[in-house]
């Protein structure tokens, strides 16, 4: 318990390492989620245009999407 | 073929002369990059004296002291050739330390001390766990950042 | 919009679907070990105590906000020179996550900066240069997108990057060139590191497993681009057609 205690004040500089490497988590796992969202996206547009009935319009363009 | 020739000098020389226009930019913009002044700078006169400034060096070995007042300290920055004295109010940072780099903001007072309301500590560029400094500076390898000024 | 522009691009994501299981599993490893590394293995610094941990998400991130920036450069000549169909796709593709790692090392800076320096922020050259970079890639994000037609948004998004380019060295020279708060170069200099290797280490396998990471997602999200454009010959073919 201590020694998880020791680790976590990284010698009184916890406050500043655990944001830093906190926020790197988020960015890196933030733009994994959102960059496979969207190709996941394009991917049922894609396929829903290859589907034979012909009424299946795209649901949206994809340049809207920021 | 030779559209793409064409395009491909247009992008060269537009580079060649952007690149040349931040240069030349750069340089007239020298001393407003400058982030500090080093104390050869204020004894020779080159920095304003009136405005305030930046003034950067090596914190004097021996020279830090606190006042009796228990908030302000004393010390001289110097750059081995010239060294000011500094009275600053304040908490110091964390790499602040006898031998280390330092950047203080103020102005010169009065009796030419500079009296700093910032001082921001500078890092140098070695990184090294305690053992190793330790056995360094016992084997007399160690290379003190006041005798070898880069 | 004649088929065979998609003819290299398809070759493209065939290649991406090839590499993407390789480069991203050993993402996820050299992070994995560059995390255990930095936090439990590697010793605290003489100066700076634990905040030295910081250094390795921090150097990483400003080293891929450099590289990724080359990317997109190298890429937006290669648009306006030689109208590779791919390069407009690496651009896009890019910009968002350079400027991903160019706010990781702001931020991060910031974090060490606090308790060693003893301030967030100064306007010091290199600190100052660096937020430029962060607006340039802003900006090709938002030119990109800018127009109805994607590749006028392409051509001026091309032309920023290479204009922007000059901050590159700037960047990586400041240090050198004026006195800086910040410190010169440790690892990538002449005369060798100035970092010890129990340090050097943690640093050089995260950075291993940044640029992974970066290879990881740029593939995936060229491979969507390719789709958008795809659909987006199909949807107008569909307008045509009507």
């Amino acid at each position: 318990m201590e020694q998880v205690q020791t680790f976590l004040a990284m010698g009184g500089y916890g406050i500043f390492v655990w944001p830093a490497f906190a926020l790197t988590a988020v960015i890196l796992i933030g733009l994994l989620v959102t960059t496979l969202h969207r190709l996941h996206a394009l991917q049922n547009d894609l396929s829903r245009l290859h589907d034979p009935r012909p009424a299946a319009a795209p649901a949206h363009m994809p340049e809207a999407r920021p | 073929m030779t559209r793409k020739r064409r395009r491909l000098y247009l992008v060269l020389a537009a580079m060649l002369i952007l690149g040349g226009a931040a240069a030349l930019a750069l340089g007239a913009l020298q001393s407003e990059i400058t982030y500090f002044y080093s104390p050869t700078d204020l004894a020779s006169g080159s920095a304003p004296a009136e405005r305030s400034i930046r003034l950067g060096g090596l914190v004097e070995e021996g020279s830090v002291a606190r006042l009796d007042d228990g908030v302000t300290t004393t010390f001289r920055v110097t750059d081995l050739t010239n060294s000011v004295p500094v009275s600053y109010r304040g908490l110091l940072p964390d790499l602040f330390r006898e031998g280390q780099g330092v950047i203080t903001e103020g102005s010169i007072g009065t009796g030419g001390t500079f009296v700093a309301r910032e001082v921001l500590a500078k890092h140098d560029e070695t990184y090294m766990p305690r053992e190793v400094a330790d056995a360094l500076k016992k084997s007399g390898q160690w290379r003190d950042p006041t005798e070898t000024p880069k | 919009m004649n088929m065979h522009r998609f003819a290299n691009p398809g070759r493209f994501v065939r290649l991406a679907e090839r590499i993407l299981p390789w480069s991203g599993a050993l993402a996820v490893l050299a992070l994995a070990a560059g995390l255990y590394l930095s936090l439990f293995v590697s010793p605290a610094d003489y100066q700076q105590g634990d905040s030295v941990r910081i250094m390795y998400v921090h150097v990483p991130a400003a080293w891929m906000a450099l590289f990724v920036y080359t990317v997109i450069a190298a890429a937006s000549a290669s648009a306006l020179i030689w109208r590779h169909p791919l390069a407009d796709l690496v651009a896009r593709a890019s910009a968002p996550v350079g400027a991903g790692f160019t706010f990781l090392a702001l931020a991060t800076g910031s974090l060490w900066g606090k308790p060693m320096w003893g301030t967030w922020w100064v306007w010091d050259a290199r600190l100052t240069s660096v937020l430029v970079l962060f607006f340039l890639y802003l900006g090709h994000m938002a030119l990109s997108n800018a127009f109805d037609d994607q590749s006028r948004g392409n051509r001026a998004a091309a032309v920023l990057a290479l204009v922007g380019f000059v901050n590159v060295p700037i960047i990586k020279f400041s240090v050198d060139w004026w006195s800086t708060l910040h410190q010169p170069a440790s690892v990538m200099r002449l005369d060798g590191p100035t970092i010890h290797p129990s340090m050097l280490w943690p640093l050089l396998v995260m950075a291993v497993g940044f640029k992974l990471y970066y290879v990881s997602i740029m593939l995936l999200r060229v491979k969507s681009e390719v789709m958008a454009a795809r659909l987006r010959a199909r949807s107008m073919a569909a307008v045509e057609a009507t």
